[in-house]
């Protein structure tokens, strides 16, 4: 409580630009943060392949963050979204036995998020007049029924041996591969910001806190949900693509059936575990889901010098599903903000606040304010 | 004077029970009419469906002598009707600036001018311009809601319930205020339980069952027993 008070008079006593040794004080916090960014991933290949799977994480982060965060809308189909793109992408490169040469490469991400954009606007225009538990459902069986039906047709799947998909030469190796997903991530992020600053995120948010309130201010509720539906659709898409060439193919048993399933799964539970409408937030608990996924080698390392090596080897497919169900009934039970309103505070001061633990320019996520407003 | 709202055996419900029966009135303009009635009567339901929020069943609403019935909400609001809607619903994960921003929506040329008149009466509400809706109290959303639905510089406003749950100091306070935004020009509409607002009202009419039962000047309910079967029964 005492520093809560402190807090609030910092708040009044000065709101001015940082000077030279407050920026200095910034620079050496960010530093390490950079070093883990940059640095890191440069040390081995496999440390730049599940840094590019991070960033693939952080981009679907996004895209959920426009659905539910702003939207207040829920998709349990996903998956469907990102499968898609990735199929697009492989097949429209069609790479074969050569690398992708740059244009293709261009063509296909742009086609993997228009095709996944698409989808999401059909979708939405039948789904998106029914609300809650019906629209998750709606969305649930879509991305089954469509990862199943789409995805497994011989012609687009490389007849189950999955199409190749081999990255452009410039971009080949796994350091330079995981930059290109950073700047995939930056585009998503202004996609993200874009959004929320608009007169198009005003209009979601309305309608996400009160549809009959927006409707009556003149919003098309409708009109507003699509589009909110196609943009995170989109996004959804092109973290596809940047899958496609990650991977260096498309299998359809990445989407399909309980890998599937448990995708769509993870989405939601690291746009909740973020924290609704917290873009920080939601980038951060992409990261992390990336990261003690299987495919990292993070938990195994940690295993392996606590004598769990073994254990985690066996049942490491299931360690991750665990520690998201225990995030998400502590974000939901002890911390609506998510992982966002814990690290708001640092990411006021970065951005040149003076630091305190009290929020004073409010517009914080849903979560932060009364739970979560997405009507399940 | 003209009539601004003429509402004419207006039916509507909620899926397929009927509330409106058959709902006529008309309000001139510049003056503020006031609508009594017990819970249920369908006061709400009248206004509703005036902005278009519900369908129309039967009937009419003309708007400065165009038929508004059957047009979507949003063009409705353009034509310069507003609705404050019943329980103050601000948008609480949006700071006061942003909820009043979302007011002028279908308008946005008249957002500052029309902020600055908000702030004018209700200058609480530019002191937490930048706080979260949700953390206003009772009194204050209720400002908010009424600023929310001037932003659109409207010609005609409607109030669903102005003092719900307010104390009767600051009910009198909103009443002023609403007194004073129709003097400024704007007709309004007020959706009332609370006969307190009697004064300010031009124009006074009592639903009951879905009906207009009492329709006439605002003094002449306050003398005949009206008002008194419309809450006693």
């Amino acid at each position: 409580m005492a520093v809560q008070t402190e807090a609030l008079m910092t708040t009044t006593v000065t709101n001015r630009r940082p000077g030279p040794s407050r920026l200095a004080a910034r620079a050496v916090a960010a530093a390490p943060l950079v070093a883990v960014l940059f640095l890191l991933p440069l040390k081995s290949d496999t440390f730049g392949h599940v840094a590019a799977y991070a960033a693939i994480f952080v981009m679907v982060g996004l895209s959920m963050n426009v659905l539910t965060g702003y939207t207040g809308q829920i998709s349990l189909g996903h998956q469907a979204f990102v499968g898609l793109g990735a199929l697009t992408a492989a097949n429209v490169v069609s790479t074969g036995v050569t690398p992708a040469d740059p244009f293709t490469f261009a063509i296909g991400m742009l086609t993997a998020a228009a095709a996944a954009g698409a989808a999401a606007l059909l979708l939405g225009a039948v789904a998106l007049r029914i609300r809650g538990l019906y629209l998750a459902l709606v969305t649930l069986v879509f991305g089954s029924v469509f990862a199943d039906a789409i995805f497994t047709l011989p012609s687009l799947n490389g007849h189950e041996a999955g199409v190749s998909a081999y990255r452009p030469t410039f971009i080949s190796s796994e350091y330079r591969y995981y930059l290109f997903a950073l700047a995939m991530v930056a585009i998503c992020y202004y996609i993200d910001v874009r959004v929320r600053k608009s007169k198009v995120g005003r209009g979601l948010v309305a309608l996400r806190d009160n549809e009959l309130v927006a409707a009556a201010f003149g919003v098309d509720v409708l009109r507003y949900k699509l589009l909110g539906f196609t943009i995170s659709g989109a996004m959804a898409g092109l973290a596809g693509g940047v899958f496609a060439f990650w991977s260096q193919e498309f299998s359809d048993k990445d989407f399909t059936a309980i890998a599937g399933f448990n995708l769509a799964l993870t989405f939601v539970v690291v746009v909740v575990v973020g924290g609704l409408a917290n873009r920080g937030g939601v980038m951060g608990a992409g990261a992390f889901f990336a990261l003690v996924s299987p495919i990292s080698p993070l938990l195994q390392w940690v295993a392996d010098k606590t004598h769990w090596g073994t254990y985690y080897g066996n049942n490491k497919f299931y360690i991750a599903n665990v520690i998201g169900a225990v995030l998400l009934l502590q974000t939901v039970i002890l911390n609506p903000g998510g992982l966002g309103q814990v690290i708001r505070p640092f990411a006021r001061w970065f951005a040149g606040h003076p630091f305190t633990l009290h929020d004073p320019d409010g517009d914080a996520g849903v979560g932060a304010m009364e739970g979560s407003s997405v009507r399940a | 004077m003209t009539a601004l709202l003429e509402v004419e055996d207006l039916r509507a419900g909620y899926g397929s029970v009927p509330v409106l029966q058959g709902v006529s009135f008309s309000v001139a303009e510049g003056e503020t009419a006031v609508m009594f009635g017990l819970n249920g009567a369908g006061k709400s339901t009248t206004v509703n469906t005036v902005v278009g929020l519900l369908k129309t069943w039967g009937g009419q609403v003309r708007f400065d002598g165009e038929v508004i019935s059957k047009l979507p909400s949003s063009e409705i609001v353009k034509r310069g009707v507003a609705l404050c809607p019943e329980g103050r619903r601000v948008f609480p994960g949006l700071s006061v600036r942003t909820n009043l921003e979302l007011g002028a929506w279908t308008n946005r040329s008249v957002q500052k001018q029309q902020m600055e008149r908000v702030f004018g009466y209700f200058p609480r509400l530019e002191e937490r311009a930048a706080q979260l809706a949700g953390t206003l109290s009772g009194g204050e959303q209720q400002m908010l809601a009424i600023g929310r639905a001037l932003m659109s510089k409207p010609r005609l406003l409607l109030i669903d319930e102005a003092s719900l749950g307010l104390s009767p100091k600051l009910t009198q306070t909103v009443f002023q205020v609403v007194d004073q935004i129709n003097d400024d020009g704007t007709t309004v509409v007020i959706v009332e339980q609370n006969i307190g607002v009697l004064p300010y009202a031009d124009q006074a009419l009592v639903m009951q069952k879905g009906t207009i039962t009492f329709d006439g000047r605002g003094a002449e309910l306050a003398k005949s027993g009206d008002l008194r079967t419309a809450y006693l029964g």
